[in-house]
């Protein structure tokens, strides 16, 4: 049961590590907490089931189409609205990304009405045995593997190509990068559209487990928070280890405790790691004042 | 010498717009009196925004239609019945908007709300306004307990629900499992709010006089993301029956994990809330294909209903079905049993259109069973009972999934048809 539990925590976490980079970027890079995040991942969710719905586009394939698209609306919005806040105070980045959120949920109510609308895939609820008894859900494995491969091809771009170094520069210190002549304005928009596109993959990859409905940005967005500041801002490996944690933590204090009680389990062990490592597990000391 | 200056705009400032606030309060004052010559002015207030705005809207329209229905009809002497929208999100908003619709608005009456958590938050500002509030969808046993004067609740309880599931599961499921009742395993999950908890009592309660073996009792968060490790844990188990009480989310979760991780009772009872939906028999498909329902009865036997009620129920579906082409649920009842007893029946015969002669016209409503259009009837425990003003005619009845039509299937007198499917996975 043990090795059921564990399996099924590190499947789930891997979802919820490819929301938390794209947050984690943006966080680490731009140093703005963007509460809208969870609404990103719904929006993309809803451009997921139309494709399928009207355009027949399986949600593993509408990956090729949303991603851009998410890449194309988080530059958009970071032209727009983003790139104003940088540098601005806390409280006004806050009420600016809480807004867009709000605003994000109402509109989708407002046009969608608050109607679940799912993806009928018989994925949904297939499942491999793989020996002992032991089940993997297979929507679940293929968001796991997935995430993966996104997450080790973000590690590779961030440490190889010439942008990836800008925006790691950045993240360590904005100051410096800028007297190298980093274009800080490139990178900040590189980066929120990154972080965007990314809810755009981890949107199609829920599409076939979840219906999406106007606030179901709300089920995923408090976790993605926890993971990112367990991981250390800006750290990829980071929100990957975090995801995997509070995967597991959930799957086992569901079983053993009950379920009522994992945000509790989870938030417990957060508060620990803050008390004993506040700057996450591969985060930088005093990142969020740079 | 720049400070002063400043201090003294502020002050300025200040002054004028309380100036400002000041008439505009007195001009909406003056207004709502100008208007209730003509109108019945009644707060309305449901989650129309935000996670419950599904159901809220659904109720907020089943309102709507029942005013109309009443103001073709002439209205309440000619007066017609004008409603004051109002949104609550969370129980916060419940507060500030029941307050807003007491204090600016200046109704004598509200008409709410759906979710527990909202209730017990705008009833508590009601209470101290002393303005009668009638209590449509909520269903969480605390908001009868306190003990309030002025609420009104015109639907089941959760523990009604629980009560009913748990004699279905005696009544019915037991015997055509041929399982004896003291040797039927059952588990309770639940989510975590009010309305979960207080049902998954009343099943635990009554299991437990039934003789039911329950293995397991669990509470859950309806935003979770996964139940699987609680499927886990029964599948060990090995259930005859799980009784569930969740909102939809969790719901479709439920059903949708437990298909995936091959998990299969032999039967499933849901209280409300999220079993009853048409979106969760849409979106499931087969897989909830005989899920029983404790709900509020819809469209029961109509041999059940009287002439009035009748009546009511086909002029309600016809207005209904050409606004939003759906068919009602048991929520969509709820709300028109509320507005119904409240507009049609408290306010036409109440001595005065105040808070307190509405309230005394409710108190004094005697509907046998069968004359509301879903076929309860209405009889409020008076304000020194247990549960004030809680109606003890309400009704909570079993529904099932049947080929994705939600059928009525017990008790026998409310019945159309007979219940299928026990045991769940022929």
């Amino acid at each position: 049961m043990i090795t059921q539990l564990i399996l099924g925590g590190i499947l789930l976490g891997g979802v919820y590590a490819l929301m938390a980079i794209g947050l984690t970027l943006i966080f680490g890079v731009m140093r703005i907490v963007n509460f809208a995040h969870g609404e990103f991942v719904m929006c993309g969710m809803y451009i997921a089931f139309f494709l399928y719905s009207t355009l027949q586009i399986g949600p593993y394939y509408a990956i090729l189409i949303v991603t851009p698209l998410m890449f194309a609306i988080g530059w958009l919005l970071n032209e727009i609205l983003i790139k104003r806040l940088i540098g601005a105070e806390h409280v006004t980045q806050i009420f600016v990304t809480v807004g867009l959120s709000m605003m994000l949920t109402s509109g989708a109510l407002m046009i969608f009405s608050g109607n679940f609308l799912r993806v009928q895939t018989p994925m949904t609820t297939k499942a491999l045995d793989i020996g002992g008894g032991i089940l993997v859900g297979l929507p679940q494995l293929i968001a796991f593997v997935i995430s993966m491969i996104v997450s080790a091809f973000m590690f590779v771009f961030l440490k190889r190509t010439m942008i990836g170094k800008a925006i790691r520069a950045t993240t360590q210190n904005r100051m410096s990068s800028t007297l190298m002549g980093v274009d800080i304005k490139k990178v900040y928009a590189f980066t929120f559209a990154i972080g965007t596109a990314l809810t755009g993959l981890s949107a199609a990859l829920l599409m076939p487990m979840y219906p999406v409905f106007p606030t179901i940005g709300v089920n995923f967005v408090l976790m993605t928070f926890v993971v990112v500041v367990m991981g250390g801002l800006g750290s990829i490996p980071g929100a990957l280890l975090g995801g995997l944690i509070i995967g597991v933590i959930e799957t086992i204090s569901a079983y053993y405790i009950d379920p009522g009680w994992k945000q509790a389990v989870y938030f417990s062990v957060f508060i620990l790691l803050l008390v004993f490592r506040p700057q996450g597990f591969f985060g930088q000391i005093g990142a969020e004042e740079l | 010498m720049k400070n002063r200056k400043k201090v003294g705009f502020v002050a300025l400032l200040i002054s004028l717009v309380l100036l400002f606030a000041g008439c505009s309060s007195d001009s909406s004052g003056g207004d709502s009196k100008g208007k209730s010559g003509d109108t019945i002015r009644i707060g309305v207030l449901f989650p129309l925004t935000g996670p419950l705005a599904l159901l809220g809207n659904d109720s907020y329209d089943a309102v709507q239609v029942v005013a109309d229905m009443v103001n073709d009809e002439g209205g309440i002497n000619g007066k017609k019945i004008e409603l004051v929208k109002a949104d609550a999100p969370d129980a916060t908003a419940a507060a500030n908007e029941a307050k807003r619709l007491i204090v600016n608005e200046k109704v004598p009456a509200i008409l709410g709300s759906y979710s527990s958590g909202i209730s017990m938050a705008a009833t508590q500002v009601a209470e101290r306004s002393n303005v009668v509030y009638v209590e449509a969808n909520a269903v969480s046993d605390e908001i009868t307990e306190r003990g309030f004067k002025n609420i009104i609740r015109v639907t089941e309880t959760a523990s009604m629900m629980g009560v009913s599931a748990a004699e279905f599961a005696n009544d019915v499921i037991s015997p055509k499992l041929g399982i004896d009742a003291k040797e039927l395993k059952v588990v309770v999950m639940h989510e975590e709010s009010s309305f979960g908890t207080s049902a998954a009592k009343a099943i635990e309660k009554h299991a437990d006089e039934f003789g039911f073996n329950v293995l397991s009792i669990d509470s859950y968060n309806s935003t979770t993301n996964d139940l699987s490790s609680t499927i886990h844990k029964y599948k060990e188990l090995d259930p005859d029956i799980v009784f569930a009480a969740s909102y939809i989310n969790d719901a479709i979760l439920f059903v949708q994990q437990s298909k995936q991780l091959d998990f299969k009772p032999k039967a499933i009872v849901g209280t409300a809330a999220g079993y009853a939906l048409a979106d969760f028999a849409e979106k499931l498909g087969d897989d909830a294909d005989g899920i029983f329902v404790a709900e509020a009865p819809s469209l029961p036997n109509p041999e059940l209903l009287s002439e009035e009620a009748k009546a009511i129920q086909d002029e309600f579906l016809e207005r209904w079905h050409e606004i939003k082409g759906t068919e009602p649920t048991g929520l969509t009842w709820r709300a028109v049993n509320a507005a119904w007893v409240l507009f049609h029946e408290a306010l036409q015969n109440a001595e005065s259109l105040d808070s307190k002669g509405i309230k005394e016209a409710l108190l004094n409503i005697d509907i046998p069973e069968g004359g509301l259009p879903n076929g309860i009837g209405a009889k409020f425990n008076g304000p020194d009972e247990d549960h004030a003003g809680q109606n003890n005619r309400a009704k909570a009845i079993i529904m099932q999934w049947q080929d994705g039509d939600f059928k009525l299937v017990w008790p026998d007198e409310f019945a159309n048809t007979e219940p299928i499917k026990i045991p769940l996975s022929n």
